[in-house]
């Protein structure tokens, strides 16, 4: 530099620094954050959910830790390609910029152009492997699936690009010339021959090559061979295409084998089951692994048939071009159990152990039931604390009376010896390793203690509940191995918890993704972890539940995600929303066997076909929240019970319908439970009466633990009886006097369900109680108390059987009330001798205790005495008790009662797939009061039905029979009752 | 003062004024934004952050060629290595001693100049000590695991023990000198453990390739 120059360093030193130097990392950590602003794809963002996550805020000492954690936290949102931070040092501080990219898709992908196929074809499997939004990386993997899904249906050509247009992921495609077939190369010797076999595939040269299509006939000609019995068939092809795509060459690999028959030798085998055991025919199929299964399933058939020493083998044997598969049967002789001793046994009674070991004299000796027993032995003594008990079976023959005759039956004395061995108790219960939690708060959790017996599985549950209590605060990589040291003689032994608790994982941030037209707060208020406390296991499937119970959500995710290892976890809930409004419509025919008048005025049980559809729209997550309002209407085409109809068409029409609109707001009042707001509008047929009824019920529900519910509501309606059927003298006085009666009810109940499927249960119970109360002094024109307890249980038995049985029982109690009736006009002479009615004007004080025909219960029908209509049951028409009223008058049509009782009992068993057959026992009755209550009423019916398991549930055909049969107006009830319904009975 | 010094001071004075009024009018140019996070990488679910690379580069927490940028072979390492941790079931390795990890933190902090110097660098790469004691946990977790699974390697042949003796004359005998079967006995087992890694490196490329993790563009 010369001389001259010198003077423009300092100025030139003072403006560089400034002008074009940034400040470096280092310098900016510990500067106040001035300002920190979210760009997300270029442009500014505000967005709540996002800043929330962001850790660096203004006025705060610039942290990269805090940058990190920040970035992390927006890059697991799941949303973003990539998250960039950059920082601007100015006089103010550090001003942050977060960038936020996005992934290139959001929403669905799309595909255009020349599809030549379904565009769910495409769109399917990708969303299927890639999900909804397809990231930047594997869009390649993307587009070679498209390939390959071309290549399956002959295109070898295809153009695929992918761009994004719109924030959508868009492929734009164009499937190319559809290849045609160039050469076709046979290979095999197929009884058709060439020409038989490309007629058979519809394959020529210079055809279309569709993968698919020639696919899907080989399989359907290989089975068609397999049929013949050529059990090794295999056809299969493959394909050479041309550079170009254009043209392809195929191999057809035509591999018949040989036809194969299947013989049996020596002793005869069960031909009823032989399908069954050797499936060879069914299965199309001579692998190795199905005949040995099927000689060893042939062997324990005839070894649980008492033939003890039975034995089946099978061979190929290959002559003239035919395989042969042989099985040999040897049976042996069938043996008998000719008695059962037991030995040994000190501290269990003789009576215990054989109830226990089960297998008795005189039937076939089968060697499984004797292992069964031996174990069942061995268990029972386990549990009692003696764990090295042996129970030793010996077998004893008997000298065959006729040992002349070697097929003659064998008898066996089973010795049972049972070694007892030493009792052991557990002496002391220790945990080493359990730093984090208190051993007494472990020791809580055992059923292992000290003084009570030892069994080794007990041991192994406990380990697994410390274990569990260990996962459930966050230790999730803790080994927990129980050890049992055993004292002299075995008398005692110490039991030892080890555990290694490793680290325990704390939630550090939950992040909801996924939601759209749903709050975040929505879900956040069903998840049930919490930043800073530990990620448990029983935390996260119970937060699945509660969010899966929402009914909001398609698809619910619960993601734990690290970085950098350590104790932290970012839980990241993905849930796919929904769509918020759902219509449903449908419709059909009941079928239902019902009570109309004869023209004698009896009642007659009529198979009626009732036309009938609904219609119902809802809406879902009202305002941001979990709120819904649903419609329901459904309509049928039923003749009214009008008896002044000249002809009963003129009486047919949408008679019967039900109008019902729900609002549902979850966790209302300080999330004391769920409010649910219903109005309805609805006329039902009854046999004995048309009802029309309105009304408006507020219900709060609330569940309480798992399986348990409770309500309190009140309802508010009013209730009309029409065209009711019964005599006169026999319509109770509360319906003549109020025929259209106001009802102002509270109500509570609780349920406690613990079935695995409310349509189609195999196994739990359900019990549930319903209690209603009308006061006058509440509105209510009539006063009232009802009780309906209910209760069904379920069990699953061996072959997939299902026992049911259920009970409802209710009851009920009016309160009386004295109401004025005018006096009946009465007939008198008028002095020029005419007859006329004239009022007396006297009124007569009358007391009511009867409940209004809508309360009453009624039973008979698809859903309670299935041997009988609907609602069909009833004392009467005499009854012999003083004070008793019939509930069923003279006629036959039913007045409902005060007191009603319904038993079922169902087996139901499975026939194929779809189809259950179910046999069904019911009972019960309707009576007056509940005081009337007999045993000696109760009617019962019992029958068959079949189910067909339908996508909407299971159709239903019963067939009930009356177990006992009465006459009303001289006509006897018919002895069946036939019914068609959706859903099971109860 | 002649005309041409006179021209000559009033050009430099015009220059200088034109520099000393623009050196405001510069500071008050927006300066260049400094990156200071991003997402490199992510592999076996686990984010690879910028400044993950750089930490690990700064505090010499991963071996590195002498680079002019260390960034792509140092981002390399790190998806290998969570690829890596991503296999090793939580209870299949001892955890490794909280005395074990101070040992290696002494080495670590020793590297950068002892530990007041490793503290000075914490906070300008965004890591705590915690973090660098994860780091050296799982370190000691992924060497106990390859120990568990690569043992040893196979017995080199005679001729691949010459081979190595021919290609690599410095690390097998000359320094110091020592006895031609020395120097074999040297050449067996720099070898073995030359296939052993060749077996891990295998095993990670197979890992690499299941697509378990990829790079941020």
């Amino acid at each position: 530099m010369n001389r001259g120059s010198a003077w423009l360093l300092p100025v030139v030193l003072l403006a560089v620094p400034v002008t074009s130097r940034a400040a470096t990392l280092a310098e900016l950590v510990g500067q106040p954050v001035a300002e920190v602003g979210v760009w997300r794809d270029g442009l500014a963002s505000q967005e709540r959910a996002i800043l929330e996550l962001i850790e660096t805020r203004p006025g705060e000492p610039l942290s990269l830790r805090r940058v990190r954690e920040s970035v992390v936290h927006l890059f697991t949102l799941g949303d973003y390609a990539d998250v960039q931070v950059s920082a601007t040092s100015e006089t103010r501080g550090v001003v942050l910029r977060y960038d936020l990219i996005s992934l290139r898709t959001r929403g669905e992908v799309e595909v255009r152009g020349n599809l030549g196929l379904p565009s769910a074809d495409l769109i399917g499997p990708i969303t299927r492997r890639f999900g909804r939004a397809v990231r930047a990386d594997q869009i390649s993997a993307v587009v070679a699936m498209l390939e390959d899904i071309y290549r399956d249906a002959g295109r070898f050509a295809p153009t695929i690009s992918a761009d994004t247009v719109n924030g959508r992921l868009v492929f734009d495609i164009d499937q190319g010339p559809a290849a045609l077939i160039g050469h076709i190369d046979l290979r095999g010797a197929p009884e058709e021959g060439r020409p038989g076999v490309l007629q058979r595939l519809g394959l020529e040269e210079g055809g279309v090559y569709d993968a698919a299509q020639l696919e899907a006939r080989l399989d359907a000609y290989e089975a068609d061979v397999r049929q013949r019995r050529y059990y090794e068939a295999r056809f299969r092809h493959d394909v050479s295409p041309s550079p170009d795509g254009r043209v392809v060459d195929v191999v057809l690999d035509v591999q018949t084998g040989s036809p194969v028959a299947v013989m049996f030798e020596g002793d005869d085998v069960p031909e009823a089951r032989l399908d069954e055991l050797v499936p060879i025919a069914r299965e199309g199929s001579i692998d190795e692994d199905l005949l040995e299964d099927s000689s060893l399933r042939l062997q324990t058939h005839l070894q649980g048939l008492g033939y003890r020493d039975a034995r089946v083998t099978h061979e190929r044997l290959e002559a003239s071009g035919e395989l042969s598969i042989v099985f040999t049967v040897d049976r042996g002789r069938i043996h008998r159990v000719a008695g059962v001793r037991f030995t040994g046994h000190d501290a269990v009674s003789e009576a215990e152990v054989a109830e226990l070991f089960g297998v008795q004299s005189g039937l076939p000796l089968v060697m499984s039931d004797i292992e069964r027993g031996a174990a069942a032995v061995r268990t029972f003594y386990a549990r009692q604390g003696y764990s090295n008990t042996q129970v030793i079976p010996v077998l004893d023959e008997l000298s065959p009376a006729d040992a002349d005759r070697p097929a003659a039956d064998a008898h066996v004395v089973c010795a049972v010896q049972v070694i007892e061995g030493p009792r052991t108790r557990v002496a002391d219960v220790a945990f080493r390793g359990n730093d984090a939690v208190a051993a007494d708060q472990l020791a809580a959790l055992l059923e292992t203690m000290p003084g009570v017996p030892y069994y080794g599985p007990r041991l192994e549950s406990d380990r697994q509940r410390v274990r569990a209590h260990y996962l459930n605060e966050g230790y999730e990589a803790v080994r927990v191995d129980a050890r049992a040291t055993f004292g002299e003689g075995d008398a005692t032994v110490d039991v030892t918890f080890e555990v290694v608790e490793g680290i325990q994982v704390i939630v550090d941030h939950v992040l909801v993704v996924g939601t759209d037209q749903i709050g975040p707060s929505t879900v956040r208020a069903e998840v049930t972890l919490r930043p800073g406390e530990p990620l448990g296991v029983d935390d996260q499937i119970e937060t699945r539940r509660r969010l899966n119970a929402l009914g909001l959500f398609r698809r619910v995710d619960i993601l734990t995600l690290s970085h950098g290892g350590g104790d932290r976890r970012e839980v990241v809930v993905v849930v796919e929303e929904a769509p918020a409004t759902s219509v449903g419509y449908g419709g059909g025919v009941e079928v239902t066997q019902r009570l109309r008048a004869s023209d004698a005025g009896a009642a007659a049980e009529r198979l009626e076909l009732a036309p009938r559809g609904f219609f119902e729209i809802g809406r879902r997550n009202l305002w941001g929240k979990n709120r819904s309002l649903d419609l329901f209407t459904r309509v049928s085409v039923r003749r009214k019970n009008d008896l002044d109809a000249p002809i009963p068409m003129s009486s047919l029409g949408l008679n019967e319908y039900r109008l019902l609109l729900n609002y549902r707001e979850p966790r209302a009042f300080g999330r004391a439970g769920d409010l649910l707001i219903s109005g309805f509008l609805e006329q039902t047929i009854r046999p004995s009466f048309d009802l029309f009824g309105r009304g408006v019920n507020v219900e709060v529900r609330r569940a309480v633990g798992y399986s348990m519910t409770g309500s309190v509501g009140y309802r508010y309606g009013q209730n009309r009886l029409t065209n009711a059927k019964f005599l006169a003298a026999e319509l109770p006085l509360v319906d003549r006097l109020f025929p259209t009666v106001t009802l102002s009810t509270l109500s509570s109940g609780l349920v406690r369900d613990t079935r695995d499927d409310p349509l189609e249960p195999t196994s739990g119970t359900f019990l549930g109680v319903e209690s209603e109360a009308a006061f006058r002094a509440i509105g209510s024109e009539v006063g009232f108390v009802k009780t309906s307890f209910q209760g069904a249980v379920f069990k699953q038995l061996p072959r997939d059987l299902v026992f049911a049985a259920g009970g409802r029982l209710g009851l009920a109690h009016g309160f009386s009330r004295t109401v004025t009736i005018r006096s009946p006009p009465v007939l008198v002479t008028l002095d020029d001798g005419v007859l006329v009615f004239r009022d007396t004007g006297e009124v007569t004080p009358v007391t009511i205790s009867a409940l209004p025909a809508s309360e009453r219960f009624f039973a008979g029908g698809d859903t309670t005495v299935r041997g009988f209509a609907l609602d069909r049951l009833g004392t009467g028409p005499l009854v012999d008790q003083p004070g008793e009223a019939p509930t069923i008058d003279p006629n036959g049509f039913p007045t409902g009662g005060n007191a009603m009782l319904v038993v079922n009992t169902e087996l139901r068993v499975p026939v194929t797939g779809a189809i259950q057959m179910v046999g069904f026992f019911d009972a019960g009755n309707v009576f007056d009061r509940v005081g009337h209550f007999r045993f000696g009423e109760i009617r019962g019916s019992a029958g068959f039905g079949v189910r067909y398991r339908s996508p909407v549930g299971p159709i239903r055909v019963d067939l009930g029979f009356k177990l006992d049969r009465r006459e009303f107006a001289g006509e006897r009830e018919p002895l069946t009752a036939l019914h068609f319904s959706i859903g099971q009975a109860f | 003062m002649s005309q041409r010094r006179l021209l000559g001071f009033l050009v430099r004075g015009l220059v200088a004024c034109v520099s000393t009024t623009a050196v405001p009018t510069a500071a008050q140019a927006p300066a260049p934004a400094e990156l200071v996070d991003r997402v490199a990488a992510v592999a076996a679910n686990q984010v690879i952050l910028l400044s993950d690379v750089r930490a690990f580069v700064a505090l010499r927490l991963v071996a590195f060629s002498a680079a002019a940028d260390p960034f792509p072979e140092v981002l390399t390492a790190l998806i290998e290595r969570q690829l890596v941790l991503s296999q090793i079931p939580a209870n299949l390795v001892a955890a490794p001693s909280e005395q074990e990890i101070d040992e290696r933190l002494g080495v670590a902090a020793t590297r950068l100049g002892g530990a007041e110097a490793l503290d000075a660098l914490l906070p300008t790469v965004g890591f705590t000590r915690d973090d660098v004691r994860q780091v050296l946990r799982d370190d000691l977790r992924i060497e106990r695991y390859l120990a568990r699974r690569f043992p040893g390697a196979r017995q080199p042949t005679p001729e691949e023990v010459r081979l190595w003796i021919a290609e690599h004359p410095d690390a097998t005998g000359r320094n110091p000198p020592q006895t031609p079967e020395q120097a074999r006995e040297e050449a067996s087992r720099q070898l073995t453990a030359r296939l052993r890694q060749d077996s891990i490196d295998a095993w990670v490329a197979t890992l690499v390739d299941r697509g378990g993790a990829y790079r941020v563009p």
